[in-house]
């Protein structure tokens, strides 16, 4: 895709020590950020990471971290304001 | 994290998973036009559904788009099936919003799908998945709940690829026997999956955000920006009230139009020239915007019949561009790319400015008024 956002904010991270190359991650990722290259998995691009943290989920050994949850303005917005209240 | 995800297992009971308390009797007023007949398995009654849409849902899928009754889009959560079922067809997944659950069903033929629906409070898949609803519990219960081991003898489940986001699929194998496979990021790949033997290619994968899936977001978040709009429109009247105008209705509404181009402008024309956008932050871009909507404002000033003063023209000229600055912002909620730490750093960043230059803006209109 030719859409862009900020730069060097993704908190996508991996473990590769632990991961068992069963191809989840790279199965679930919208963005295709992940490939397996001998038998593990490896982040091709983090920059289109959304954090929508489906690959870490999915991931039966933990071995990916990544700080996810609602991408939605307006949520975080009550966040700062102190009130509840979600969006979507 | 926002929003708490509900998804995890940990630390419950199997009878915290498989029983949820003050269920309900099902209601299937939502869908009923669309159920051709029922089967019965056991106990169970499992309502067989129609693959076309009828007048009646696209009617209802516009108004869904226009935000009006959105929540009454709910479809009851649970097992419905399509064309000749028996124990060997396939399992889907889905959400039980009205446009998912319709979406999917258009897609499929005769031969025999079986759809479980999960409880995701009206919500589309991949806004419940990052919430949580749809997740391993919600899966977990429905499953135990329709028995479908009795139902069918296949043990795999295909789900949308974008209800990942909460799934835990060794957690949903051990508690149900059952195997979650992916499908295709859209519904109307999922025949195609089914026929390549479940295997997805990567354009199947990869999600998207084309012109067409940006403009049909673009008459909700149109509406909901009126809001806005009416804020500026009770504003102006207030101003003309108190500057004792002659025709102070017309007057505020010729006020008030350039805030309805702002809404277009933030709510419209910037998710269609997207791609085109010179900037990374989307307060940039719909700054940007807004700064050549108020300069053609400021170019035509006396249309909007609003007081010739340079304070008040500054203001207005502020006002407009944090407007559009903020609508586009906050569409960053609606894209499929923006990252969850790209928000948040654009939001502590964006929104205290916010706040300070529409403060600025309105007394800027106020001294313009006095002065
Ligand atoms: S968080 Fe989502 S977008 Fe990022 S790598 Fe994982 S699956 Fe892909
Ligand atoms: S999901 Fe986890 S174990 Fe599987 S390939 Fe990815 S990182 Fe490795």
């Amino acid at each position: 895709m030719k859409f862009k956002y900020l730069k060097n904010v993704v908190t996508l991270e991996l473990n590769r020590e632990a991961c068992i190359g069963c191809g989840l991650c790279k199965m679930v990722c919208p963005h295709r950020v992940f490939q397996l290259e001998n038998r593990k998995a490896i982040i091709t691009d983090k920059e289109k990471c959304m954090e929508c943290g489906a690959c870490a989920s999915n991931c039966p050994v933990d071995a990916i971290k990544v700080d996810s949850g609602v991408g939605c303005a307006a949520a975080m917005i009550n966040k700062i304001l102190g009130s509840k209240g979600g969006c979507c | 994290m926002v929003e708490e995800k509900t998804s995890s297992l940990e630390g419950l009971s199997e009878k915290d998973i498989f029983i949820k308390e003050g269920e309900e009797e099902i209601s299937y007023h939502a869908i009923h036009h669309a159920i051709k007949r029922w089967v019965k398995i056991d106990d169970k009654r499992i309502p067989i559904i129609d693959t076309q849409l009828k007048t009646k849902d696209y009617l209802g899928s516009c108004m869904v788009r226009l935000g009006i009754g959105r929540y009454d889009y709910k479809i009851p959560p649970g097992l419905y099936g399509v064309g000749h079922v028996d124990e060997k067809s396939p399992v889907i997944v889905t959400a039980n919003f009205k446009l998912t659950f319709d979406c999917l069903r258009k897609e499929l033929t005769e031969s025999g799908y079986w759809i479980l629906v999960l409880d995701t409070k009206g919500i589309n898949v991949w806004c419940a998945a990052g919430k949580g609803t749809f997740g391993s519990r919600e899966l977990i219960y429905q499953i135990n709940k329709w028995e479908l081991k009795k139902v069918v003898k296949t043990r795999n489940l295909i789900l949308p690829q974008l209800g990942a986001t909460s799934m835990e699929p060794h957690l949903v194998r051990k508690y149900t026997g059952f195997k979650v496979m992916y499908g295709p990021v859209r519904s109307v790949d999922i025949l195609n999956y089914i026929e390549q033997n479940y295997e997805a290619d990567e354009d199947m994968r990869r999600v998207s955000f084309s012109l067409k899936e940006r403009l049909v977001l673009t008459p909700l978040e149109i509406i909901l920006n009126m809001k806005y709009v009416g804020m500026f429109f009770l504003y102006f009247l207030l101003l003309n009230i108190f500057n004792g105008t002659a025709e102070i209705l017309t007057k505020s509404f010729y006020n008030t139009l350039p805030f309805m181009m702002a809404n277009l402008t933030g709510s419209l024309v910037f998710p269609i020239i997207l791609p085109l956008v010179p900037f990374r932050s989307f307060s940039l871009n719909g700054g940007l915007l807004g700064v050549l909507l108020g300069s053609y404002i400021l170019y035509d000033f006396r249309i909007y019949t609003y007081p010739e003063s340079f304070c008040f023209k500054l203001g207005i000229f502020l006002l407009l561009v944090m407007f559009v600055s903020y609508i586009a912002f906050n569409f960053t909620g609606s894209t499929t790319y923006t990252s969850f730490s790209g928000v948040k750093k654009e939001t502590r960043m964006f929104f205290p400015a916010l706040l300070i230059k529409v403060g600025v803006g309105f007394i800027l209109t106020l001294i313009g008024i006095l002065l």
